[in-house]
Parts: structure tokens; C-alpha cells; sequence
């Protein structure tokens, strides 16, 4: 764990020297926060005008039977605050996909990784350091960003969407959900890093992780997919599994000669 | 402890159909520096690799500071016990010349409160001191090359590996390479020096071993001289030799050969000897005796070079 900690400090000295790395770090999280927000404000304006144009959201709001007897103006907000979870969610996996590419592919283009393997370091040790770069930062700013959205959304938004924000199923999704996730993008990118040589490689092909996360929200948004409490730990179950896989199959690809050959 | 830092016993690397490396066997005296010599494509890094514990051997066995290759484990403990300069320097060009030497005493596992001293004596060992806050990004080929030999010696390892430590650099910056590695040997170091550089491994190495795929011959470069080419001693005279004078020398039973050398200023005379140290004294009184006038009497000796280009073109041939 030490080492592991020891390759980590040393990233994460490396990311701070680089001004581009920082900004998305800072960025990302405050435009999807401002896009979340957004989103809530867009579907309460929706909501409280006389148009007929919300009815189409009340039909969703059948699937969260807590919220009858709310105004129909706070509903509508309310399904906006479910449509704007996946923004919340954008925010770590693009921050991870931007740091691993470059901590990983970034050994290779740099021509380090033969020195660095030539240390007394356990294969898992590397795997575990590597793993921290990109999922200490993605999974804090993460939280950082639902704190900013929470307390934003205190002084602007209804009742109904505050306590969705604080509700149980909403915390599982920010607190283990997230992190979850987060890991299965450094997996992913871990064991595309070790096929391509360029940094924009691994990014552009990581990026894939995107698509099942949308499919999950649009399921989600459109009444297919109840996200209440149970359904959200089942879901962690999934990708907590996923994750397990992925670790295998990482370890697996990444032995120290393999990873040698492979990212000269 | 074991005199042997490096023992190998056919020890075998095949990449797919590629034999990379085919039943070397060799020893490495501790405290010895070791040439290891060959053309491009030859094998030398595969074989470095493999006795780093960076990549395993197809078959065969090998012990390095007395730790056999092969588990995890030891493979682990032989990475604790060697240093290595790879090909290229290797350094984290946003990071100081001291986080980058810092960074690998804490992987290499120094103790912490020794890694400070460490970090500074290598830096001003390197001439590098007064740069030490600087990004290595920013450094001259020769400072990179001496800060990646910093880093293979940052936790005093028994073996030191050194894959062409000389390439590309300046005059000046090889010299300053060369030196740090005689004052290693003169403190009793142990390196396996791979290099191009025959003059560099002639005048560096206590034994050097001839390489291509399998290890064509090793000994000491003079041993190797000797074996491949003889000794000779080239005779410069005021007056070219007679045919008689010629005639009485070649029946001296030690002497091989006698060649006239062309394009010389002066007459002069090439003889093949096998034991020039006592077989010197009875020449030159010999060639006194006949009447020739002997100006200089000089030894001459086959290069590195002549030997490697030798062995390198005999190629195959089994030691």
C-alpha cells in the first residue's frame, strides 16, 4: 500500500505541474454543477408556467408515489433534478478518463516504465497507485460538486427537489455509485492504456463508458427504471461485480512483462 | 559471501520464433567490471532484462548476488539488490532533479531519514547540485545520463547494470561517465557494462564477453588479444635486414612470422613472438649480433576492436 501511495504522490506531483490537467479538474465540475442546476431551473420554470407543456412529465412522476399530494409545479421540478443526476455523474468519469489516460499512457510516452518496473514493486502495487491517480480526485470533485449543487439548489429550488437530493436512494448514487463507477472508468482505461500508445487514444476510447450510463439515465428519466433504494444498491451490486471483473481482467493484462513489452 | 554476482547456467530467451538469447552460460565476479559486447539485435538488453528480473527467461537458470531467478518473490529481492541504466534515461521531466532521485530511494526502499544525504551526495557527486530544483525536462542529454545513473546507484546496490552509458553523449560528459565508473570499480563495485564502445570496454573492463545470441568467447580483453592474434614487436632499423640476417633470425625457434611493414618511413620489421617479455631480450641481442641497427623496439598489440570484429564475423563458433 505504501508504494502504491508513493506512485500516487508522484502523479499527482507530476498532475499539478500541468496547467491543463488542473483547469478540467476545476472545470468540469463547476459547468455539469451549472448545467445540473440549470436543468432543475429549466424544468421549475416549465412547471409553474400555465402551458400545457409539463403534462407529459406528470405521467413519469407515477413511479414516485411520495410525491402526490406536491404542486404539480414542484413534480416537474423534480423530474428535472432526476434528469440532471447523470451530470453529477459525468463529472468524475470525465475527470478520471482525462488523468488515467495521461498517468498511464504517460509512463509510457515518457519512457519511464522500464526504470519504475525495475524497482522492487509488486505488480499489484503499481495497478493499486495508478488506480488512486484518477479516482481520489474524479470521486472528490464528484462530492464536491453535489455539495455545491445541493446548497445551490437549497436557496433556489422547491422542497420536493431539496429532500430528493438528500433522499436515501440519491445518497447511494453520490456516495457509492459514484466511486464505484469511478473505478470501473480507471479499470476500463487501465486495460485500454495497455493496448494503445497515445494518451488521446486511451481517452477517445474510454469514453465508451459513457454510453451504458446514458442508457441507465434514459431509462431512468422515461419511467422505465425506478431508482428507489433497493434498485440503487442492486445497481452498486452490478458494478461493484463489474468492477471485480475488470480487476481481474486488469491484473490479468498487466503483468510486469506484458506491461513492459507492451508499453515500450 | 559469494564471489560470483552474476552465474547463469543456459540460460535461454525466445520471443515467439525469435531466439533472442540461447543457452548463455557465465560468471561475473563480484567487484568486477564486465563488458558485455555485440552488435545491434544481438541479445545484450534481453539478457540485461532478464538478469534485472524485468522479464523471465524462456528456460535456463540464473542467480544474481546469489538470489535465484524465477519466483516472485526473488525476483522482487533481486530488484532490491541491482541498478540499472536503461536505454533511455527515464525521468520524470516535471519533476526537480531531486523529487525524481527521491521519488526512486522511496520506491528502491531507502530509509527515509537517509534519502535527503543520499539525494544530495549523488547530486554533487553528478556536478548536478546547483540545479537540483530544477525540472529534469529542462536538463542536457549528459545531465539526463547522469541523473539516470544517479537513480540506478540512488540505494547502493550491489550490481549496478549499465546499457550503453556512454551513447550519445558529448566528449566531456562520456569522460565524466567513464571516470565515475572506474572510481565505482576502484570501490569494489560490481557492473555488467554493455556498450559499443570497444575502447570503452577495453580500457573499463576487467573481462569482457563477446555476444551474439550466444556467448561467443570471454576473458580478459588482454587474454583475448593474446589468444586471437598473438603479440608482436615491431623493430625499427637504420638499414633494412639482409637476406642472410633475415634467414639466421627466423631459425630462432620462438619466433613465429617476420613481416617487412610497408609505408614506413624506416626499415622496419614486424615479428611474431609468444612470450615478447622474455623473448625480447634475446631478439634484440640477437639481431646485435648480426649487425643490424636497431633503432626502436616496440610492442604492438591487436585492439579490442580487431578481436570483437573477429569473433563477431567467426560468429557461431562454440567457445
Amino acid at each position: 500500500m505504501n508504494k502504491a501511495m508513493i506512485i500516487f504522490g508522484k502523479d499527482w506531483q507530476e498532475i499539478r505541474q500541468s496547467i491543463g490537467l488542473i483547469a478540467t479538474m476545476l472545470i468540469i465540475p463547476l459547468f455539469f454543477t451549472a448545467i445540473a442546476i440549470g436543468y432543475v431551473m429549466l424544468f421549475g420554470s416549465i412547471g409553474s408556467s400555465s402551458s400545457t407543456s409539463g403534462d407529459n412529465f406528470i405521467a413519469l412522476a407515477q413511479l414516485h408515489p411520495e410525491w402526490s399530494g406536491y404542486p404539480r409545479g414542484q413534480v416537474i421540478q423534480g423530474i428535472g433534478a432526476i434528469a440532471a443526476q447523470v451530470f453529477l455523474i459525468v463529472i468524475p468519469i470525465t475527470i478520471t478518463i482525462t488523468i488515467a489516460s495521461h498517468s498511464i499512457v504517460g509512463e509510457k510516452e515518457q519512457r519511464t516504465l522500464e526504470p519504475l518496473l525495475a524497482t522492487p514493486i509488486e505488480t499489484w502495487q503499481l495497478l493499486l497507485g495508478k488506480m488512486l491517480v484518477p479516482l481520489i480526485p474524479g470521486t472528490v470533485a464528484a462530492w464536491v460538486a453535489y455539495a455545491i449543487y445541493v446548497l445551490v439548489l437549497r436557496l433556489i429550488a422547491s422542497p420536493l427537489v431539496n429532500n430528493f437530493v438528500v433522499s436515501t436512494p440519491y445518497l447511494i448514487l453520490v456516495f457509492l455509485f459514484t466511486p464505484l463507477l469511478t473505478a470501473l472508468t480507471v479499470l476500463f482505461s487501465l486495460i485500454i492504456s495497455s493496448r494503445v500508445s497515445s494518451a488521446r487514444t486511451a481517452q477517445q476510447i474510454s469514453s465508451v463508458v459513457f454510453v451504458p450510463l446514458i442508457l441507465l439515465f434514459a431509462a431512468q428519466i422515461l419511467g422505465v427504471l425506478n431508482i428507489n433504494t433497493l434498485a440503487s444498491l442492486l445497481v452498486c451490486l452490478v458494478v461493484l461485480l463489474l468492477d471485480g471483473g475488470a480487476l481481474l481482467l486488469a491484473v490479468a493484462l498487466f503483468q510486469r512483462e506484458s506491461i513492459l513489452m507492451r508499453w515500450k | 559471501m559469494n564471489d560470483t554476482i552474476i552465474a547463469t547456467q543456459d540460460l535461454t530467451r525466445r520471443f515467439d520464433k525469435l531466439l533472442a538469447v540461447d543457452r548463455l552460460n557465465m560468471q561475473v565476479g563480484r567487484g568486477q567490471v564486465y563488458g558485455f559486447l555485440g552488435p545491434n539485435g544481438a541479445g545484450k538488453t534481453t539478457t540485461v532484462r532478464m538478469l534485472a528480473a524485468l522479464i523471465s527467461p524462456t528456460s535456463g537458470a540464473a542467480w544474481v548476488d546469489g538470489i535465484a531467478l524465477g519466483s516472485e518473490a526473488n525476483d522482487t529481492q533481486i530488484r532490491r539488490h541491482v541498478g540499472i541504466l536503461t536505454e533511455s534515461p527515464g525521468l520524470y521531466d516535471k519533476l526537480s532533479a531531486t523529487d525524481n532521485l527521491r521519488f526512486y530511494a522511496r520506491l528502491y526502499e531507502v530509509p527515509s531519514g537517509d534519502i535527503a544525504a543520499r539525494v544530495q551526495q549523488l547530486l554533487q557527486m553528478m556536478g548536478l547540485w546547483e540545479r537540483r530544483a530544477d525540472k529534469v525536462g529542462g536538463f542536457s542529454k549528459g545531465m539526463r545520463q547522469k541523473m539516470a545513473i544517479a537513480r540506478a546507484m540512488v540505494h547502493r546496490p550491489p550490481l549496478l547494470f549499465l546499457d550503453e552509458p556512454t551513447s550519445g553523449l558529448d566528449p566531456e560528459a562520456a569522460r565524466l561517465v567513464r571516470d565515475f565508473i572506474e572510481t565505482l570499480r576502484s570501490e569494489g563495485g560490481s557492473i555488467f557494462l554493455t556498450t559499443h564502445n570497444l575502447d570503452e570496454a577495453d580500457r573499463l573492463c576487467d573481462r569482457v564477453g563477446v555476444f551474439k545470441q550466444r556467448l561467443i568467447r570471454e576473458d580478459t580483453p588482454a587474454n583475448l588479444r593474446r589468444q586471437l592474434f598473438g603479440r608482436r614487436v615491431e623493430v625499427q632499423l637504420a638499414q633494412p635486414l639482409s637476406e642472410q640476417q633475415s634467414a639466421t633470425l627466423r631459425e630462432l625457434p620462438f619466433i613465429s612470422d617476420i613481416q617487412t611493414v610497408a609505408n614506413s618511413q624506416h626499415p622496419t620489421i614486424s615479428i611474431g613472438l609468444s612470450d615478447p617479455e622474455a623473448q625480447n631480450p634475446i631478439l634484440v641481442r640477437k639481431l646485435v649480433e648480426l649487425g643490424a641497427a636497431v633503432q626502436f623496439v616496440t610492442p604492438l598489440e591487436a585492439s579490442l576492436e580487431d578481436v570483437y570484429f573477429s569473433l563477431v564475423n567467426e560468429g557461431e563458433k562454440p567457445q
